[in-house]
């Protein structure tokens, strides 16, 4: 057996090369070792998709953080770290062994979607059932949001922890490229499309076609009866394209995509798109408040073309809307084949994750609104240190209509690939906007049960 | 005229030979330096060599995560299900490739066609099995799964080459007393070198780059292997085209630095026997 | 594909069947274990409407039908009929062709064998991204080559429609290393002798290749078709993480269906879709069987 010997050499000389090239930086991690001994602490363990590089895991790492200090001695929390594009796959196989992990993230988040929790998860009973802990912890309890609280609720039971912070999505624009003569917020599409001249707004087609989706949704939801069809369509999804409110988008979106989209917009994934912006090569972005931290002065070596993230301005579409669904699953959800004490523990943190101190810094790293809360001081005097998230917040009025975007009505598939897919074919002609419904349809078809 | 047309197959020859050589690491060499360029420099001047070297998302990418580890991870897994399932299908195959009986052709069709088993079907009886084994999140249970993955690929590789060794050298053998397991193991094993080491060489780099069962399979840092730590990078750098094309970079390094090594000692190996080549 | 041979099996063979068996059963354990129950799930599930967690409905060759009415499911064999047919001729005969240009051991020979098996040193993964790169318009390497000639040119190769088929096709097309080390493999096994006689005959370089060469590496081309072949049908990551089978419907395959129609939990109907990959793969076998007599030794 040479090539075994002359293999384990050679894996035994680039291990000593690694190791001595990146050594030094890495705290040993011994798993197990200590937390064991001290009795009476509860451990919990979960994979999440809310690490690495994930945008979320600036927040939620730190949180497990000062969790684990505050109880110290009572609660220990351990992350397992899964790729996203994993984590699903994972929870369904682990569902299948009746092995769920104490906490699992909700149905809308992390790939896991909405048919597979009701089919699955809430059919087979597999969800311990919060009510007792929302009566138990009133505090917290009001600071959810209502509506995500009723979503939740099914056959009287609370099945997963509501969501407390909203994430409502607008738009960015380059004020050194377009400057709109009033607030896009109080413009109808017609003014809005004539007020970008030959501004460039930066679309996507490949991936799940994000930030066209998003403008879509804004052309359908300034549509006669387009916010009704987008509301009413979070529960069951949206499997029929041929509304006239969802076709008259789209006519218009194959005319804004064939006049003012960037010029890589065929083809363009979210990378493609958020560089045409950062390289002035586009005016108007349509993307959430997790994109602001880009325009900061932190983020300067992702621009050019002498993009300046000062220049950035927020705002919500025409018609003063503004995408947000609190009608979601909210956050986490606790397995019912938990021990009571892993179920304790996970309560003990959804408690803590829903006090005013956990959401405020929430919303001051990932943007957002909790409308339930009343703001401290100190949150009011450090939000306006974030001039974009301060400004969003601050364009949205009483008049604003809140509608769920496409991403929260298209069925798993369509939303994640058959869009997108579709999107080359309405810009080269191919489709006319009912052909391309009547594609969409036809998919959505294809995914029903 | 002779002479001309030696020319010509030679020029014929360089040519193809250049021609692989370009499509096969151009695209790498391509990535490799657009990690050391600005987002604007990848932007504007696709072709430029960077101005500057800077390892700055490397640095960032060796002090967040414990590479060592999941090194160390992937190479235990894919040497020991290498090693293990080459000694497995070189059995097999060498009874297909040398012996006649009952139930061969069967035998040897169902091997060939696990070769066309999806492989998203197997997702879930292979889970159950490694839960059923207890060994979720145990980098064993993933090295169990990679036992399996070569099967038909090696199978091929390894009948064609045991039918190549002449069966005069087992008929001498058996004339001297030897059994049949010191035929397989002293004369007929070593002589199959080469195609032992394409075989193993195709399935260590087939596990070497798994992605799917592993993710799948464990869940712990302490288990990752590295395909699976650098999913995070390529799917969460995705709007900044420098840290993307580092982390892709990074992705392909290590697999081809462990190639250059291992490549040069296998045939190192393949040509000390003297039979071939 | 069984074919039966009345061949006399001799004493003496019959009495190794003992070792025989012996030296099976761990391949043979292997095939039980992780190939016996998906395949028999896959063939039974298809037949049924199933959510991969409650008990399976039977429903018949309901699946079969929906699958061969759809649209993606009818584009999707043809372009596996056509990329077979690719991978069959020009990706096998790349790959024979470098490996019989390695045998001569020109020049470097040893360094472009080395070079030519780092694509596929990286993952499939990483590869596509790589050619995602390479075609895109914007920074991709290939545009802005042609741009030097042709300022204004502007082809999104993955996403418009008649150039994407070509586009994924390239992303493997050279890449046939695999084919060159089999059939590499078996060149070098030639006895030496062989090729001495030929040459003392007065054969010439072109008659050694054809006559001699080409006919003994028979079983090694033949199992590289295979490996080509079935890698396309089973193709997944080079097409899903470049085109994602668009634009429209016109670079998908059955893998992408497969997959597709598990995120939406209809199992039944990703498994027919497995039924259907696997009586592919069967013909495929065959047909290559046939043709190059792979079951008969080549000495």
């Amino acid at each position: 057996m040479k090539i075994k010997k002359v293999t384990a050499l050679v894996l035994a000389s680039v291990m000593a090369l690694s190791l001595t090239a990146c050594g030094g930086n890495k705290n040993e991690t011994s798993e197990g070792g200590e937390a064991k001994e001290s009795k009476g602490v509860i451990e919990l363990k979960f994979p999440t998709y809310l690490a690495g590089e994930n945008v979320g895991a600036t927040f939620f790492l730190p949180e497990i953080e000062r969790f684990n200090e505050k109880y110290e001695g009572k609660y220990k929390i351990t992350v397992e770290e899964v790729p996203q594009a994993s984590y699903a796959d994972k929870i369904k196989q682990l569902a299948q062994q009746n092995k769920l992990p104490v906490l699992v993230h909700a149905p809308g988040s992390g790939g896991i979607d909405t048919q597979w929790f009701k089919q699955i998860v809430l059919a087979n009973d597999m969800a311990y059932d919060l009510t007792e802990f929302a009566e138990e912890n009133p505090d917290v309890a009001a600071n959810w949001i209502p509506e995500s609280r009723e979503f939740c609720t099914v056959d009287g039971k609370l099945i997963c922890k509501p969501t407390s912070v909203l994430k409502p999505v607008g738009l960015y624009y380059n004020s050194s490229m377009y400057t709109p003569d009033k607030d896009i917020r109080d413009m109808t599409v017609d003014e809005f499309v004539d007020s970008l001249g030959d501004n460039k707004i930066a679309f996507m087609t490949a991936e799940n076609g994000w930030t066209t989706a998003l403008m879509l949704t804004a052309l359908i939801a300034n549509e006669e009866g387009g916010v009704e069809l987008l509301n009413s369509s979070v529960n069951d999804k949206l499997w029929d394209y041929s509304a006239p409110a969802f076709v008259n988008g789209v006519a218009k979106l194959q005319t804004i995509l064939q006049n003012n989209a960037s010029s890589n917009t065929v083809g363009a994934a979210y990378a493609d798109a958020a560089n045409a912006f950062m390289s002035k090569n586009a005016a108007v972005i349509c993307n959430g408040s997790w994109m602001a931290p880009e325009f900061e002065e932190g983020s300067a070596d992702k621009w050019s073309n002498g993009f300046n993230g000062e220049d950035v301005k927020a705002t919500i579409y025409p018609g003063n809307i503004a995408f947000a669904n609190p009608s979601s699953y909210g956050e986490f959800w606790i397995a019912n084949t938990a021990t009571d004490e892993e179920k304790e523990a996970a309560e003990a943190f959804l408690a803590f994750r829903d006090s005013q101190e956990e959401i405020e810094e929430l919303v001051l790293t990932e943007g957002g609104v909790a409308p339930q809360l009343t703001y401290s001081d100190n949150f009011l005097a450090e939000l306006k240190k974030t001039p974009l998230l301060y400004e969003l917040s601050e364009s949205m009025n009483d008049e604003t209509t809140y509608c769920a975007s496409l991403g929260d009505v298209f069925p798993a598939s369509v939303a994640d690939t058959e869009f997108g897919k579709l999107l080359p074919k309405l810009i080269d002609n191919t489709l006319t906007p009912e052909e391309f419904c009547d594609e969409l349809t036809k998919k959505a078809e294809e995914a029903k049960q | 005229m002779e002479k001309m047309k030696k020319k010509i197959i030679k020029i014929f020859m360089y040519t193809v030979m250049i021609f692989t050589i370009i499509v096969s690491v151009f695209p790498i060499i391509w990535v490799i330096m657009s990690a050391f360029k600005t987002n604007a420099q990848i932007l504007s001047s696709p072709f430029s060599l960077p101005t500057s070297i800077k390892f700055d998302a490397f640095v960032y990418i060796f002090e967040k995560y414990n590479f060592v580890q999941y090194f160390i991870n992937s190479a235990l897994i894919c040497v020991v299900s290498t090693a293990a399932s080459l000694v497995i299908f070189a059995m097999g195959g060498y009874v297909i490739a040398k012996f006649r009986f009952p139930g061969k052709s069967l035998i040897f069709a169902l091997f060939t066609i696990t070769l066309l088993v999806p492989a998203q079907s197997k997702a879930q009886p292979l889970f159950s099995l490694v839960m059923k084994l207890n060994l979720y999140d145990n980098i064993w249970g993933v090295t169990l799964v990679y036992l399996s993955m070569g099967l038909a690929m090696s199978m091929f590789i390894l009948k064609s080459t045991f039918m190549a060794i002449p069966k005069s050298l087992d008929e001498a053998a058996t004339l001297d007393g030897a059994g049949f397991f010191t035929i397989f193991w002293k004369i007929n094993f070593p002589l199959a070198k080469s195609g032992l080491a394409t075989a193993g060489i195709l399935m260590f780099l087939n596990n070497w780059n798994e992605y799917f069962y592993a993710s799948l399979l464990t869940s712990s840092d302490k288990n990752r292997t590295l395909p699976l730590a650098l999913q995070f990078f390529t799917e969460s750098f995705s709007y900044d085209y420098t840290k993307l094309f580092a982390a892709l970079t990074i992705v392909v390094l290590p697999g081809i630095l462990l190639y250059v090594c291992a490549q040069e000692q296998v045939q190192a190996s393949v040509a000390a026997s003297g039979v071939k080549g | 594909m069984v074919k039966k041979q009345k061949v006399k099996i001799s004493k003496l063979e019959r009495r190794n069947y003992k070792w025989i068996y012996l030296f099976l059963l761990p391949s043979l354990l292997i095939f039980l274990i992780f190939y016996l129950q998906p395949i028999i799930t896959v063939f039974y599930t298809s037949l049924t409407k199933w959510d991969g967690f409650n008990t399976p409905v039977f429903i018949g060759l309901k699946n079969y039908m929906d699958m061969f009415t759809n649209d993606a499911f009818r584009i999707s064999l043809k372009n596996i009929l056509l990329w077979s047919l690719i991978a069959g001729t020009l990706h096998v005969g790349f790959g024979v062709l470098v490996a019989f240009i390695l045998y001569h051991k020109p020049k470097g020979w040893k360094f472009t064998r080395a070079v030519f098996m780092v694509p596929n040193v990286i993952s499939a993964a990483a590869w596509a991204m790589i050619y995602r790169f390479i075609f895109n318009d914007d920074m991709g390497i290939l545009n802005n080559i042609i741009r030097k000639i042709n300022p204004d040119f502007h082809i999104q190769w993955f996403y418009e429609s008649p150039y994407a088929f070509w586009a994924v096709t390239f992303t493997w097309l050279f890449y046939a290393v695999i084919v060159t080390l089999i059939v590499l493999n078996d060149l070098m096994a030639i006895p030496e002798e062989l090729t001495e006689a030929a040459k003392v005959d007065g054969a010439t370089g072109w008659q050694i290749t054809r006559m001699i060469h080409l006919p003994l590496c028979r079983n090694a081309i033949g199992t590289g078709v295979i490996c080509s072949i079935t890698s396309r049908v089973a193709m997944y990551e080079q097409i899903a993480l470049t085109t994602a089978g668009g634009p429209g419907d016109d670079t998908m395959n059955l893998p992408i269906i497969l997959v597709k129609a598990i995120q939406d939990m209809k199992y039944g109907y990703a498994n027919a879709n497995g039924v259907i990959m696997f009586i592919l793969g069967l013909i495929i076998l065959a047909i290559v069987n046939r043709v190059f007599k792979m079951n008969e030794s080549v000495y």
